[in-house]
């Protein structure tokens, strides 16, 4: 599959509006579907409230809103993209990237494919906007159907980070 | 090396506990000014498994730190040191450092303290008192011998008989006293089979140094385990043979810094750096095996001695493990994990019986019980994993205590009951600072100095007994002292001293309120301020730490004979009952312990006021702050003031009303802890998941109230200026609950009369005949329709749901109400005249209506209830 010169990557694939985001595969622990979300009043903006994972507490998360734009509206194409903690990533082989200590989790607008990009594809963010949320934004990989910007997961479910 | 974090982990764990073990033991040696030989044993067990552990994973500090200590004890052990109390000090040190050192793991274990090491070691250079014996240690070990310390027979011509035997093998170099129990013996010998020419079990012969500083290690019940040496390894993996590992070890042998095995064995090039990766591998892999057979790793390393105390029972090598058979470790967050697939079967259970609900399916109903139970017993179990015997937090008092009467001249004696009590492991962790000040307050203000004690005609030893017990479903913990006890006058004087209260109040207040005085913030009676404690705080933070767990605390004391301390706590946190509430739709649980009552402003019997901007509740002549929830979070107002409840709520001393749209049922929540998105916003204690899978947020009440800026001040003020002397409340005031039945007549029962309070759903009532159920907490208790027994009104009986009360009585029922109408202080006396009937007092007119006061006892007895046995 995979050219032993250029090291791939995957990605999972979303959508926030009409815009496309990928995050590393390998920080992502499930996608879920049907999710009740409790909001917590209270709490900073893009912290959506909480929900049930089968017994165990996940903080949800806007990226529209880490993003600056506008809050996500829950709808039948919602989807949530859960997080590994960072417990897990130490015991999976992707030890090195860190995400949050919680699980959290990202409130999407559509889900899309697992896409596998080489290394030479992913360009740096471009430095001359300055725009909020820039640093939430790790790369962009030009594919033949368009752009996809490959959000930083660590500084995405960490708060007051950068921001 | 990247060693395996649960390895690490596994050892920390270990060592922390083995040092928690001993440290009594020290202590116990310095109060008696003695060691005994199965003390020290132990203490040098524990800590020469650490040295051997700290050397595999490659810890330079702590396996220095802990080689000094286990030197120094070793010399204790064999003899060449007598115990004095000084040496408690740098052992107590020692330990502490390494417990420091240990909790930085898996970082850096940082440095151990030079000068600590150097104590450690003229201590024992000090003691040893034949430097020519290790001379012929050494001289034996240059001629290849093998120093072992053999057992001897206890009487004397077995002795005899025992050591010509011992002559035809080896030497012997020392037999320290005529009674001694056992001698250092030189043999050409490898340790096993000496043991097997003098006949003795392997296990009880303990190999003291041997030329290759490596060998077998004495194994359970004779069977040698072998423990996975680095060099050995190399020879059976076929990297090295046996006389080049000779030859590498020769060369360790030399070199001051005691180089490992495999370093000296890459730098004189007989392995290569890959070899050496492989046989580090496999050496973590057999560890690990041996590690999982015989718990502690306690030596295994290429470095370092290998002997073994040689107590029989204890050869396994793992400290005490006579004591805690059949254990396994599990971490907490494999606990955490069961605890929510538990939860998670109940709401899959729930759901199922749901859609069952209705569907005819034979034998369903008795499969669904079942699962019920199991369920039930399921979280009951895990629960019970969650809970530690108190005695974790009792051995870490007498080192206090020690420490603490040293630095004050006084002379005190601990004693510790309960140790066997249980209580969830949270309790005990958040415990254990509430537990240091008030055993700093006891020791600092109560307790008096030797001389001090001597002209009171006290022992000069003063006395503080720690009791923990189990008292109606909770655990009590109980501190005296014998000291000099609380002057509340003192109290008082120091109070309007301090500006706390003035005169008047002063004055006003009872014996309980002044002891209550003693956990404000800012009292000390101690006249002078000392380094231990009397700044004033000490018993402020306890009240709140303790109240934060859900737990009182009360204070008894008699001047001059001493004081008391006593806490109440729940035996769990994971799991407490809760009310919920909703505000616009949205579901919270309140703590039971935070709620004090729940008032309907609906019924119009409360008045809203407002002080200057200051919403008020008035109740029963109190005023309350008021804060409506919804404003508090942003939400909507989905209704009036006036058709709302409040949920009266204690945060601390204070009490304030929260306004909410609806109460909803009571129910038991699981807590869980906070994600750190939600920790420092402040409303909320916690999140739990409710029966239906959702979440709700757990309410904060000291966090709404401090939040909210609730005045507390002003509106007590407020109540201080109404309060008219004149409407002294009358003796025989008492609290009702007033409530109606189906044709709406009114009822009263005296709320101390009454036990709980539940809210039903028709659909939960069980019909047998003509009797109707209820199960209630896994009770199934019958219910009464007063108007089955009394001559009153009956009503529909098809409302959705109802209240149930429960009195406090020999028979166990509930009464059926269709509305609660209040809870007031009255001091209206029914009279019996007018209307009569078994399980009535008779009548009077509260708030206008005719009420009529129920004869709890009497009415179950007439509704044919049995007494429960």
């Amino acid at each position: 599959m995979s050219q032993p010169a250029v090291r791939d990557e995957r990605f999972c694939t979303f959508y926030l509006g009409d815009a496309r985001y990928g995050i590393d595969i390998l920080t992502v622990r499930e996608i879920n579907r049907r999710a009740v979300v409790t909001p917590a009043h209270g709490a900073a903006d893009c912290v959506r409230g909480l929900m049930n994972l089968r017994g165990q507490i996940v903080t949800v998360i806007d990226p529209a809103v880490r993003l600056g734009g506008r809050p996500h509206e829950f709808s039948r194409s919602t989807r949530l993209v859960i997080l590994k903690t960072n417990a897990e990533l130490e015991v999976s082989q992707a030890r090195g990237r860190a995400t949050s200590e919680d699980l959290a989790g990202l409130c999407v607008d559509r889900i899309s494919d697992v896409i596998e990009v080489s290394e030479e594809q992913i360009a740096p963010p471009p430095p001359d906007r300055l725009g909020k949320g820039d640093f939430l934004i790790s790369g962009i990989a030009q594919l033949d159907d368009g752009v996809i910007r490959i959000l930083n997961p660590t500084a995405m479910v960490n708060l007051g980070e950068g921001d | 090396v990247q060693h395996d974090p649960q390895l690490v982990q596994e050892f920390v764990a270990q060592s922390l506990e083995h040092l928690g073990d001993v440290e009594p033991l020290v202590l116990e040696m310095e109060k008696l000014g003695t060691s005994d030989d199965e003390a020290v044993n132990e203490v040098f067990r524990a800590v020469h498994s650490i040295k051997g552990a700290a050397g595999f994973l490659g810890l330079e500090q702590t396996q220095l730190l802990s080689h000094a200590l286990e030197e120094l004890l070793m010399a204790l052990r064999d003899g060449d040191l007598e115990f004095r109390s000084e040496l408690a000090d740098p052992l107590l040190a020692g330990i502490d450092a390494l417990r420091v050192m240990l909790s930085r793991l898996p970082g850096d274990e940082g440095i151990a303290d030079p000068d600590l090491i150097a104590q450690i070691e003229r201590l024992r250079a000090g003691g040893s008192e034949d430097r020519e014996l290790s001379d012929a240690c050494r001289e034996q070990l240059g001629r290849g011998q093998h120093l072992v310390i053999v057992p001897l027979p206890g009487r004397k011509r077995d002795r005899t008989r025992f050591l010509s035997r011992v002559e035809r093998f080896g030497e012997v170099i020392r037999e320290d006293h005529p009674e001694a129990r056992q001698a250092l013996v030189s043999s050409p010998l490898e340790p096993d089979l000496l043991a097997e020419a003098l006949d003795l079990e392997l296990s009880s012969i303990e190999l003291r140094e041997s030329p290759e500083r490596l060998g077998t290690r004495s194994g359970a019940g004779g069977r040698s385990a072998r423990s996975p040496y680095f060099g050995q390894i190399a020879v059976e993996l076929g990297f090295l043979t046996a006389a080049q590992r000779e030859e590498i070890l020769a060369r360790t042998e030399g070199t001051e810094s005691r180089r490992s095995f495999g370093a000296t064995a890459v730098a004189e090039g007989y392995l290569t750096q890959e070899q050496l990766e492989l046989i580090r591998a496999d050496q973590i892999a057999r560890l690990a095996d041996w590690a999982a057979i015989q718990p502690v790793a306690t030596d295994g390393d290429d470095l370092g001695h290998d002997s073994e105390a040689g107590e029989p029972e204890a050869d396994s090598g793992l400290l005490g493990s006579e004591k805690r058979p059949d254990t396994v470790r599990v971490s907490v967050s494999v606990l955490d994990q069961l605890m929510n697939l538990a939860g998670e079967l109940v709401l899959g259970r729930n759901q199922m019986r749901q859609l069952l609900d209705g569907v005819d399916v034979p034998g369903i109903k008795s499969v669904l019980q079942n699962v019920d139970l199991i369920t039930a017993e399921l979280q009951e179990n895990i629960m019970s994993t969650r809970m530690q015997a108190i005695r974790v937090l009792f051995d870490r008092l007498p080192r206090l205590v020690r420490d603490l009467s040293q630095s004050l001249g006084k002379q005190v004696d601990l004693e510790l009951i309960g140790g066997d009590v249980e209580l969830d492991r949270s309790i005990i962790e958040a415990l254990a600072d509430p537990m240091t000040h008030m055993l700093r307050n006891a020791l600092d203000h109560g307790i008096e100095t030797p001389e001090g004690r001597e002209l009171l005609g006290k022992s000069p030893r003063g006395k503080v007994t720690v009791h923990a017990y189990h008292q109606r479903g909770r655990v009590v913990i109980d501190l005296r002292d014998d000291g000099r006890g609380i002057d509340l006058a003192r109290v008082k004087e120091l109070a309007i001293e301090r500006g706390l209260l003035s005169r008047d109040a002063a004055d006003d207040l009872s014996e309980s309120d002044l002891r209550g005085l003693v956990f404000e913030a800012g009292m000390s009676t101690a006249s002078a301020v000392s380094d231990v404690s009397g700044r004033g705080v000490g018993m402020d933070v306890l009240r709140t730490n303790v109240e934060s767990l859900g737990g009182q605390v009360e204070l008894e004391s008699v001047v001059g004979e001493g004081t008391a301390i006593r806490i109440h706590l729940p035996l769990t946190l994971a799991i407490i009952p809760s009310l919920i509430v909703s505000v616009a739709d949205e579901r919270f649980a309140i703590p039971q312990v935070n709620l004090v009552e729940v008032v309907s402003l609906r019924e119009g019997n409360h008045e809203l006021e407002r002080i200057r901007d200051i919403e008020v509740l008035r109740l029963r002549g109190r005023l309350l702050p008021l804060v409506q929830l919804s404003s508090c979070l942003g939400l909507p107002d989905k209704r009036a003031m006036d058709d709302a409840y409040v949920v009266v709520l204690r945060s601390g001393t204070h009490l304030y009303g929260l306004a909410v749209d609806e109460l909803q049922d009571p129910e038991e929540i699981v807590v869980k802890p906070l994600s750190s998105y939600l920790a420092d916003c402040g409303w909320y204690a916690g999140a739990t998941i409710l029966g239906d899978g959702r979440v709700a947020m757990i309410l904060d009440a000291a966090g709404i109230a401090r939040r909210a800026a609730l005045r507390f001040d002003e509106v007590a003020r407020e109540e201080q200026l109404r309060d008219d002397p004149d409407a002294a409340p009358s003796a025989n005031l008492r609290s009702l609950v007033l409530f109606a039945n189906a044709a709406g007549e009114h009822f009263a029962l005296p709320l101390r009369e009454l036990s709980r309070l539940e809210r039903a759903a028709a659909s939960q009532v069980e019909r047998v005949g003509e009797r109707e159920f209820l199960q209630v907490r896994g009770r199934t208790i019958p219910l009464i329709r007063l108007e089955d027994v009394l001559p009153v009104g009956g009503g529909p009986r098809d409302e959705e749901s109802f209240f149930v009360l429960i009195p406090r009585a020999a028979r166990e029922a509930g009464i059926v109400a269709s509305r609660i109408v209040d809870t007031l202080d009255s001091d209206a006396q029914p009279d019996g005249g007018q209307i009569s009937a078994p399980g009535l007092l008779g009548s009077a007119v509260v708030r206008d209506r005719l009420t009529l006061f129920l004869d709890t006892d009497r009415l179950l007895e007439a509704a044919g209830v049995e007494t429960t046995a």
